[in-house]
């Protein structure tokens, strides 16, 4: 089943990452192994800049392997926990690069590289998880998958968002949560 | 204006990370005390993996690993980052090349001020005193090595490998500025070459050995047919309904005749009244490149009299590198025409093949031949 599947690769992230909090170096390899090509694949998506990439995902996994002791299970999964380390350099790195006029344009323009990514050349070698998310991202609102993708991936700012799209903050903010929980229950409905 | 969230607001600030370090402090303080606070976090969280795990999958390179396991063996046991970085430093090359120029450099300004208040107060030191100077440091602060013939030439050699190094350092840095330049050039291309909506130039030339691609020139007829299709394709030119729905009709613009093979009718666009083509009856095309281009899933070619014979029936077959096929075929009579044939599993960047079978009414013969991809897009 796919619930039960899901459940022993958290199971096994878990382990790892106990078994690196006690040093363990052949852990870190193995879960470099197993997680190593998604935090790959969405720190290209986010900088679209190779070299920056790899720094990214070299720190990212000596962070994980310096933090791991303060990895508590009880609050995050193990995946989301990588993922939001890897995620936070790479918005440093975005946030580092020239300021961006937060207008329609800019908008327009990364909603546009945005949606060559998601649905580009490469969207046929998507496993069957990363097929159904890329499908449950298309299938949200436009609205709504575009704050999302935006803010997750671009760090736009909410107030950045609402500037763009020239609509109101309130809005947006509504838009991003509601967009984050439907992609987490098409997730969850993918697992059970 | 408030800075008022609400908790789920803020629970996707936290999330998303754009909480500063004392309001972050507080909300974690909140997630203590509520257990629907950190249901919601983990929830919000969960929905950003999806997000991520939608990206399309790419295969990290392998010096990542190596060095991030290089780094890891470096650090050892776990130590703050700050002495952690100096001990890599040091263990480097760099640092040895470093300390051993630092260390020639301090000799340097020492003996060069040392030389300079020799100048100011001219008491040089006996060979007896220098003797001593070095041989009791105590009673002198600073040793102050002999000026010689053979240190001043050291001295400028250190001056020359000094200013060697700095050059080398300087084109370091450059050179790692451009590549950093390219490789965003390069994934920025990669990307390019995925979009759907792209308009990509390709040249079919003949698969024989013999072909020598782009060495025909394309005829004018067949230039202005290419560049009204691109107009056509970019809704510079009025789309007519029944050519964009996929008539077997062609639709005469400006001279061209605009047929769409159709994904649903792909047999025959025009049904052949000639015998179906056989191999005994080949005989060469007339010239043997055909320019096309890519458009969305489509691929579209233009042909005239210079590359088909007038009055033939043509049957297309485009084959991916991916091995996917599509094709159909169509009447050509004696007007330039451009044929949009669609792809459906989409048009890869790697490569593409064509071959154009082509019989005349008239006689009956058939002519096959096979049209490869050029590199020349």
């Amino acid at each position: 089943m796919a619930g039960d599947s899901h459940s022993l690769q958290i199971t096994e992230d878990a382990r790892l990452l106990a078994l690196i909090a006690g040093g363990d170096q052949r852990a870190l390899a193995a879960l470099y192994k197993r997680q190593g090509g998604l935090v790959y694949s969405l720190i290209l998506r986010m900088l679209a800049n190779e070299m920056e990439t790899q720094e990214v995902v070299q720190d990212a996994f000596v962070q994980i392997w310096r933090r791991a002791p303060q990895y508590d299970p009880a609050r995050s999964s193990p995946l989301a926990w990588i993922i939001m380390i890897a995620r936070g350099l790479a918005v440093d790195r975005l946030r580092a690069r020239s300021r961006r006029e937060a207008g329609h344009a800019a908008y327009e323009q990364e909603m546009a590289s945005l949606e060559v990514e998601l649905n580009g050349a490469l969207y046929a070698q998507r496993e069957e998880l990363a097929a159904a998310c890329a499908h449950a991202l298309n299938r949200l609102p436009e609205e709504q998958a575009h704050a999302v993708q935006l803010a997750f991936l671009r760090g736009w700012t909410h107030e950045e968002i609402s500037r763009g799209v020239g609509e109101p903050l309130g809005t947006v903010k509504a838009r991003i949560r509601r967009g984050l929980l439907a992609l987490r229950k098409i997730m969850e409905d993918h697992h059970d | 204006m408030t800075d008022f969230h609400s908790p789920e607001d803020e629970a996707v600030l936290y999330v998303l990370g754009e909480l500063n370090a004392s309001r972050r402090k507080e909300f974690e303080a909140q997630m203590e005390q509520s257990a629907e606070l950190r249901a919601l976090v983990r929830e919000l969280e969960e929905g950003a993996v999806a997000l991520s795990i939608a990206s399309a999958p790419r295969r990290p390179p392998a010096q990542i690993w190596s060095r991030i396991e290089k780094e890891v063996q470096r650090q050892g046991s776990r130590k703050p980052a700050g002495p952690s970085v100096w001990i890599g430093w040091w263990h480097s090359g760099w640092a040895v090349a470093a300390a051993s120029l630092a260390g020639w450099a301090i000799f340097a300004i020492l003996t060069n001020w040392h030389g300079s208040s020799r100048v100011a107060a001219p008491q040089p030191l006996s060979g007896h005193e220098t003797q001593l100077a070095n041989s009791t440091p105590e009673t002198n602060s600073v040793p102050r090595p002999a000026i010689t013939p053979a240190t001043s030439n050291e001295l400028r050699l250190l001056q020359a490998r000094t200013e060697e190094v700095n050059r080398l350092h300087r084109e370091i840095a450059e050179l790692e500025k451009e590549t950093s330049q390219l490789s965003r050039l390069l994934v920025q291309q990669h990307a390019l070459l995925g979009e759907s909506n792209r308009i990509k130039f390709y040249q079919f030339t003949p698969a024989s050995p013999g072909g020598e691609p782009g060495a025909v020139r394309l005829s004018p007829a067949l230039q202005r047919a290419v560049f009204l299709s691109i107009g056509h394709q970019l809704g510079w030119l009025p789309m007519d309904t029944a050519a964009s729905t996929g008539h077997a009709e062609p639709v005469n613009i400006g001279g061209v005749d605009f047929i769409d093979l159709h994904p649903t009718n792909n047999n025959l666009a025009v049904q052949p009244t000639a015998p179906p083509p056989t191999e005994s009856q080949s005989t060469n095309l007339p010239a043997p490149t055909i320019p096309a281009f890519a458009s969305g899933d489509s691929l579209i070619v233009a042909l005239d009299s210079t590359v088909v014979p007038t009055n033939s029936y043509l049957t297309f077959s485009v084959e991916n590198s991916n091995g996917d096929t599509t094709g159909g075929s169509i009447y050509f009579g004696d007007t330039p025409t451009v044929v949009t044939i669609p792809v459906p599993a989409g048009i890869m960047p790697g490569g593409l093949s064509m071959s154009i079978g082509s019989w005349t009414t008239t006689t009956g013969l058939s002519n096959f031949t096979q049209f490869l991809l050029s590199t020349n897009q």
